[in-house]
């Protein structure tokens, strides 16, 4: 299909100076991703309403307002997924050259990466505003599954970065034995339960933290001092891909302040919300960190 | 990474030596160490799953009756025991394609009856992939509710993931990123057809998913054509492509049109349902036919694409 016809003149020529200019604002695609949030959110918004059942439509057709969130919200979930393998797989192709940027730039393009992701799922909101999701049962479980995507998209604004440096099969099998090693302690945990009096279970987000911690250290001291191996970069990969399971977890268990939310003041949700928001965007900031560290000790040949 | 060759017992490794040197197609499914890896995990988790989980005997409501109780007690497991190593199952799946597709096997030997016994074998390796989740709900999840639901989602898995039988006979003709891209439209130009009927008040099943069978039938019409004549292109290939995923999920209506079923909702039912598992039908009619056909094709579909293309 010939997608030149559709694109507006205008964005075109917008295109063309951005890739003359600012080559790494083009990289990130983010025109076409916009171009595309806007569009397809407008239609949905606008036209959802029309294709969609209403709850009041009872005659006995299995296609009623409950399949409404599976057909379109559960799919539109799928079908966005699939894009934004495209869009990592467009990333991968172009082989761009980050290590001369700067920190603010560096963060500046994981935030446009960031943007791009949010933006590509941007339409499913359309979803509850359009009229599509009638519901609030189900207005809610989009809402939440939105939050979701909002966590989610961290790691896959920081795979650009790094993602030359893996097969996919390799990626595969690392989130494999991530899942595997998780486990493996969840059993362990279970078996020294009773010397602990019983309470290890309710310590697991705990381990998992301290296991988190300490593969962070050493990744980090095995990538300073250049002796990392092909493992290492795995480590660091699995390091990037649990970060905002990680995070979270450490944020309420040792800061606990949800329960001091809870206890100072009846929680508005407002506060949870900009609370939520304030916390992505200093994962973000985190992620460049780190994701810079590993991208500039990776560039330059490995003391072996 | 791990050695696991000191795991592997001494007689599967010359059995694996003997089938490798006699029969190399049986050798290359890897079958003998996905039985290896599957029945172990299926023995451990079988025997001793029942230690881990949770049992059922807490009151959390006490207004409610005891066996709601049971229940919510025991769904507690289901992420644990039941999602997640499903997901973790079909990614070893992703591996086991990816074996296949990196060994360039060459089937241009087999007769049809070879293209068969391969995609049962195909078949067998995938099957023995879910059986360790199998034995998980088995052992974990004491409410029987809970239980068929479990087995109804590896059901569900198994059979709409039928096409992985056939996927190693031509996934080298494809680019991974072109397979992504393929469902994707696929399951776009699907939705857009549904959207357009539904604009035109057709809105039942036996509707929508008739239309949807013209347009698999014209498709595949088509698709059959080219590669009869030798003169399909790398679209052609796609569109099979499409047709190989798609038919597993409209294969029940056309067994409602045989008269096997007596409406769609049954017929889909026989896919996967918790008072239909793994019957004797849904073993015939949703396994064994869809391989059947399977096979065939891949003979078809392989031999046409050997041979050098006409192009005028």
């Amino acid at each position: 299909m010939n997608f030149e016809k559709m694109k507006p003149e205008f964005l075109k020529k917008l295109d063309q100076h951005l890739l003359l200019h600012y080559p790494s604002i083009w990289h990130s695609k983010i025109i076409w991703t916009g171009f595309y949030a806007i569009v397809a959110f407008t239609s949905i918004h606008l036209l959802g309403d029309f294709v969609d059942s209403e709850p009041d439509y009872l005659d006995y057709v299995p296609y009623h307002e409950g399949s409404d969130f599976g057909w379109f919200f559960g799919l539109g979930m799928f079908l966005t997924g699939l894009m934004v393998i495209y869009w990592l797989y467009l990333q991968f192709q172009q082989k761009i050259d980050y290590g001369k940027l700067s920190f603010g730039k560096f963060l500046g393009v994981l935030i446009l990466n960031y943007a791009n992701i949010v933006l590509l799922f941007l339409p499913l909101v359309a979803m509850i505003t359009g009229g599509i999701l009638d519901l609030e049962p189900d207005q809610n479980s989009a809402w939440s599954s939105w939050h979701l995507v909002l966590y989610g998209a961290m790691p896959l604004s920081a795979l650009p970065f790094v993602i030359r440096q893996f097969k996919l099969i390799e990626m595969i099998l690392t989130a494999f034995f991530g899942f595997i090693y998780c486990l493996v302690i969840t059993l362990v945990a279970f078996l020294f339960n009773g010397s602990f009096g019983g309470g290890i279970m309710q310590q697991l987000p705990f381990l998992y933290i301290l296991n988190f911690a300490a593969i962070g250290v050493y990744t980090i001291l095995k990538f300073s001092t250049k002796e990392y191996t092909q493992q290492t970069k795995r480590l660091g990969l699995l390091l990037l891909l649990t970060f905002p399971m990680a995070a979270p977890l450490s944020f309420f268990y040792f800061g606990d302040i949800a329960v001091w939310w809870v206890h100072t003041r009846v929680i508005e949700t407002y506060d949870v919300m900009a609370m939520a928001y304030t916390f992505v965007v200093l994962m973000l900031v985190a992620y460049a960190i780190f994701t810079r560290f590993m991208y500039r000790q990776m560039m330059f040949p490995g003391k072996r | 990474m791990i050695n696991s060759d000191l795991i592997k017992p001494t007689f599967l490794k010359r059995l694996d030596h003997y089938l490798l040197t006699h029969y190399p197609i049986i050798w290359q499914s890897r079958i003998i160490w996905v039985a290896f890896y599957s029945l172990s995990l299926f023995a451990l988790a079988y025997f001793f799953g029942d230690y881990f989980d949770q049992e059922p005997g807490e009151i959390i409501y006490r207004d409610s009756d005891l066996g709601y109780n049971y229940y919510l007690v025991d769904q507690r497991d289901f992420l644990g025991f039941h999602q997640i190593p499903l997901f973790l199952s079909v990614l070893t799946m992703v591996y086991w394609l990816y074996l296949q597709y990196q060994q360039k096997i060459n089937y241009s030997r087999l007769s049809i009856g070879g293209f068969l016994g391969v995609t049962l074998l195909n078949f067998a390796c995938i099957a023995l992939l879910l059986l360790p989740i199998v034995g998980l709900a088995y052992s974990a999840f004491d409410v029987t509710t809970l239980l068929n639901k479990a087995l109804t989602g590896v059901q569900l898995i198994l059979t709409l993931g039928l096409p992985v039988v056939m996927l190693p006979f031509i996934i080298r003709e494809f680019s991974l990123i072109e397979i992504v891209l393929v469902i994707f439209a696929g399951v776009v130009y699907c939705f857009l057809l549904a959207i357009v009927l539904s604009v035109f008040k057709v809105n039942s099943s036996e509707g929508v998913l008739g239309v949807f069978l013209l347009n698999f039938v014209v498709l595949f019409g088509l698709v059959l054509i080219r590669f009869y004549r030798k003169t399909y292109t790398q679209q052609t290939k796609r569109l099979a492509l499409v047709c190989v995923l798609s038919f597993t999920v409209i294969f029940p209506y056309v067994l409602y049109l045989l008269d096997v079923y007596n409406s769609t909702y049954q017929a889909y039912n026989g896919v996967a349902h918790r008072h239909h598992l793994f019957t004797l039908k849904w073993l015939v009619a949703h396994i064994l036919v869809v391989l059947g056909v399977y096979g065939l094709g891949a003979y078809f579909m392989y031999r046409s694409l050997l041979f050098p293309i006409k192009r005028k």
